[in-house]
């Protein structure tokens, strides 16, 4: 069963870490989070979009609209400089989080 | 992949989420998916398309209102941390706005009101001119006038009025009304239709065309007044029609020239040009008339010229204008200086700021947009409290504003102009205020704006001088052009009259009734003026047809057959000069002997005398008003205005040998109201048109007069407060940045003393700097103001007389308030610098 996310804060890291690579249009966005995650992750359509949109505005996205390989047109978005910045930092710190969580709960009682 | 970013369409929206549903169900397809099915499940995962749309244009919107909200907020929470500089800068710019905006609704009236008359370009005044003083003009004789309405090939049509005063009686209230007698042409000529009714019919005569602003005021704009009966100075005429209120500003009604033109004397103009002609081709015209009426081969010669009536400048406006517009905007540019200045002060503390936000990320851009937003809401401020200044400087012009100009200046209002121009002022001074310093602000790098001492500042500190010099040079400016503008007032307020104006009051009566005739009018003058003058309190009393301060009647005259001129033309009686007190020059009063029938006697003035006669005037024979007159004394020049204008060649008959009317009284002595009931007016007969004392009017006149001073000195004021703040301001800067270096030199053996003179020495000179700029800018601005006048209105200032004493006087008296002024704003500072102790400064980092 696939678990929804909706934590704003993790959906942009997602969506960032998603486009580190090559340029994806919003459903190819999708498609990479559900296959990295093997399922485990699935984003909701409603909030992908004004995520994306807002991640546009905010100047860590930068978009464009091209040609599939299809021949259809669509949004394509890419992570600017700012945003690639923003991903390392984000990354940084979630694993600092993380790892300071899993210390926390693999704490012993005695 | 740079492309600019603007929010997306709602269609382009649209579109990415409908390729999103398509990639879906393609998917789904893919994998085994029936097609209708796929779309469905597609639809449905995606949830309502409406809200998701909803949800992504609002990512848009909400970022510029947020950004604008956030950097307002910011603003005021800036602003309110440092109240002093906020109430400074923005009294400042209020009183900057303020009065600029209230002096723009002034000049708006006066000037850039366009007269909506239609085909501006071929509409001309004809008039007569003085060939050796071209200032110097007069209304065109009938023959002219005549002469050009019967055949001409450039004018199209021409049309004649003589300027009057009109006594309208409106229940037992009598209102004088300034108005014009005119042939009935002159609307076609200007060519504006009526508001109400129609225009003057060409043999009219008892009809009255009124204005819109008359028409208003005294019959309710009703438009049953159109066709109602009206009195005028005693007669009844019949109102016809009512002209709006942008035709001919400044007259109130207009009737029938009623007699012929020759009969009318010297006649002012309209006149418009045929089609295609140019003025070359008309004043080609009017010189070849010129010759044919020999105007050109007299004594004083004339010649028939055109004039744009709109050309600028003319008249007093200028000069009022001018003298308007300069000091507010003076001050306008002081005041963003000032307060630039001012911003320039929180420079230091601003700069770390914006440094460390460069540092982490914003862009500069962003910081100049956030610096600006600090400016805007300094500048509304200032513009909200503008207006309210405005307002209040509006209702002051209107109480002070000279006599001549209320004519034509309607209620002054802040009209939608006005205001419109107050907003654009204040997004300029947003503009002019807030660039600087937010450019300087925001590129200022972190490491030199994080250094306590801010030693790396002195590139701004350079600034900062280059300020407040300039500030000082407009004060300089501002001060001395007011000092000019304060010594041509008093000097045109020391004129001598020619009269003495002590206790001396006058009514302007109309005669009707049985009273009405040459006869009947010697005789009640004769026994009015022996009653008045046994009443107790009565010095002396004469009657008169024309009197100093109101009026004119201008005749041509002439003498032996050659000499020919204009002369002022009035009626008194005997003991006319002596109630006056202007004293004879030569020959003898008026007496008992100079009445009907006897040989008909002249006085004329020392003016008329000199200018004609060459001095040798008595005994000479003039021809004035249809009569041979024997001239048997000259008088001394009585001023006909109370200004540096010259008195008019004036003839003046015996009252019983003419008795015009209508006739003032005049009387030295005693209350108004008691000798008018005296003499039995107001009454049927006896119509008081108005009353007015010499005294009071003349002292109104002045004190409308330091209206433009008055403002001057105001700004100048002002404008000297913001200098010194700002020279405070630098210097202090300065003091506390070298802390320091006091603190060694202390340690050193400076003594208070020498700190202190170093201090104001260095600040001693920019003042000294800006001082000399602003001298040699105020004398500029003389030389140009006394360039654009016209010489009468030159004499009308006495502007002509501003010698090099006035401007050394002028010059030196602001030099020297501004000095003690830099002193102050130096030596405050300065002897704060020998109060550092050498420890502290030294330990200062």
């Amino acid at each position: 069963m696939a678990r929804r996310d909706k934590l704003q804060g993790s959906l942009d890291l997602l969506i960032l870490r998603a486009l580190r690579g090559e340029p994806l249009h919003g459903y190819g966005i999708t498609a990479q989070i559900q296959a990295w995650s093997e399922g485990e992750l699935e984003v909701e359509e409603g909030s992908l979009y004004p995520a994306l949109h807002r991640l546009e505005r905010d100047e860590l996205l930068s978009a464009e609209w091209r040609e599939t390989e299809a021949g259809r047109r669509a949004k394509y978005y890419k992570l600017t400089r700012k945003g690639r910045k923003h991903l390392d930092q984000e990354l940084e710190r979630w694993g600092r989080l993380s790892s300071a969580i899993a210390l926390f709960l693999e704490r012993s009682d005695a | 992949m740079r492309r600019f970013r603007r929010p997306p369409t709602g269609k382009e929206i649209d579109n990415e989420l409908r390729f999103h549903i398509e990639e879906c169900e393609r998917q789904l397809i893919a994998e085994g998916m029936p097609p209708s099915e796929a779309l469905r499940q597609a639809r449905k995962a995606f949830g309502s398309p409406q809200a998701v749309r909803d949800h992504t244009r609002d990512v848009w919107v909400y970022r510029w209102a947020d950004d604008l909200r956030r950097d307002l907020l910011f603003a005021l929470r800036g602003l309110r941390r440092s109240p002093g500089f906020t109430t400074v800068a923005v009294v400042t710019l209020a009183l900057g706005i303020g009065g600029c905006a209230a002096m723009y609704a002034f000049v708006e009236q006066l000037i850039l009101l366009d007269q909506p008359y239609p085909d501006r370009e071929s509409l001309v005044v004809v008039e007569e001119v003085d060939v050796q003083d071209p200032q110097s003009t007069a209304g065109i004789t009938a023959d002219a006038l005549l002469s050009l309405q019967d055949q001409s090939d450039a004018f199209a049509d021409i049309a004649g009025y003589n300027a009057d005063g009109f006594a309208l009686k409106a229940n037992d209230d009598v209102r004088i009304l300034d108005g014009a007698l005119v042939t009935p042409n002159v609307f076609d000529v200007l060519n504006v239709s009526p508001l109400l009714g129609r225009t003057l019919e060409q043999d009219a005569a008892d009809e009255v065309v009124l204005s819109e602003l008359a028409w208003k005021r005294y019959f309710g704009g009703r438009p049953e007044a159109v066709g109602s009966a009206v009195e005028l100075n005693g007669r009844s005429f019949s109102i016809v029609g009512v002209m709006p209120k942008e035709f001919w500003r400044g007259r109130d009604l207009w009737v029938p020239l009623g007699r012929t033109p020759r009969e009318a004397g010297r006649l002012r103009t309209w006149a418009r040009l045929k089609e295609g002609v140019r003025p070359e081709a008309a004043e080609a015209e009017l010189d070849a008339l010129t010759a044919g009426l020999a105007l050109d081969r007299e004594a004083e010669p004339r010649r028939l010229s055109l004039r744009d009536p709109f050309a600028l400048p003319g008249g007093q406006q200028s000069m009022v204008a001018a003298s308007a517009i300069a000091p507010v905007a003076l001050l306008f540019l002081v005041v963003c200086v000032n307060v630039t200045h001012l911003q320039l002060g929180r420079d230091l503390q601003r700069g770390r700021e914006m440094a460390l936000c460069r540092a982490l990320g914003a862009g500069r851009l962003r910081l100049i947009r956030r610096l600006m937003a600090e400016s805007f809401v300094l500048a509304a401020l200032g513009g909200a409290g503008g207006a309210a200044v405005a307002w209040w400087g509006i209702r002051s012009i209107e109480i002070y504003l000279p006599a001549e100009l209320t004519a034509s200046i309607e209620r002054l209002e802040l009209d939608a102009g006005a205001l419109g121009f107050l907003l654009l002022l204040s997004a300029a001074t947003t503009m002019a205020i807030g660039i600087v310093p937010a450019l300087r602000a925001s590129g200022v790098s972190l490491t030199s704006a994080l250094k306590q001492d801010g030693r790396g500042q002195t590139g701004s500190n350079r600034f900062r001088g280059v300020l407040a010099t300039s500030e000082l040079a407009l004060s300089m400016t501002l001060l001395a052009g007011t000092g000019m503008m304060g010594v041509l007032t008093q000097r045109v307020a020391d004129i001598d009259m020619g009269f003495d104006s002590q206790r001396l009051w006058t009514a302007r009566l109309s005669l009707r009734g049985p009273l009405i005739g040459d006869e009947a009018r010697r005789a009640w003058a004769e026994a009015a003026l022996r009653d008045v003058q046994a009443l107790p309190g009565v010095a002396s009393a004469a009657a008169a047809t024309e009197i100093p301060l109101r009026g004119g009647n201008v005749r041509r005259f002439e003498a032996d057959g050659l000499i020919a001129g204009d002369a002022e033309f009035r009626s008194v009686s005997a003991n006319y000069f002596e109630t006056i007190r202007a004293p004879l020059r030569l020959g003898r009063a008026f007496g008992d002997g100079d009445r009907q029938g006897s040989a008909p006697t002249a006085i004329v003035n020392e003016t008329l005398a000199r200018r004609y006669f060459g001095g040798k005037a008595l005994g000479a024979q003039l021809r004035i008003g249809g009569e041979t007159r024997e001239i048997v004394g000259v008088v001394a020049d009585v001023r006909q205005h109370a200004d540096a204008r010259p008195a008019p060649a004036i003839v003046y008959a015996p009252f019983s040998q003419v008795p015009d009317a209508p006739l003032s009284l005049v009387v030295r002595g005693a209350r108004s109201r008691e000798v008018l009931e005296r003499i039995g007016a107001p009454s049927g007969e006896l119509i008081v048109l108005s009353v007015f004392d010499f005294e009071q009017a003349l002292h109104d006149g002045a004190r409308a007069r330091t209206f433009l001073p008055a403002s001057m000195a105001l700004f100048a004021a002002l404008g000297l407060v913001l200098a010194g703040v700002g020279l405070y301001g630098t210097t202090s800067r300065a003091v506390s940045q070298r802390t320091q270096e006091f603190g060694v030199r202390q340690a050193l053996g400076a003594g208070a003393g020498d700190i202190l003179r170093l201090v104001m020495r260095e600040s001693g000179r920019g003042g000294l700097t800006g001082m000399a700029i602003g001298l040699a800018g105020s004398l500029a601005a003389a030389r140009l103001l006394s360039a654009t006048l016209a010489p009468q209105e030159r004499a009308a200032y006495g502007v002509d007389r501003l010698g090099t004493s006035d401007l050394v006087l002028a010059g030196s008296g602001a030099a020297a308030l501004l000095l003690v002024v830099v002193l102050l704003a130096a030596y405050i500072p300065a002897r704060r610098a020998t109060k550092i102790e050498p420890v502290t400064a030294l330990r200062h980092d």
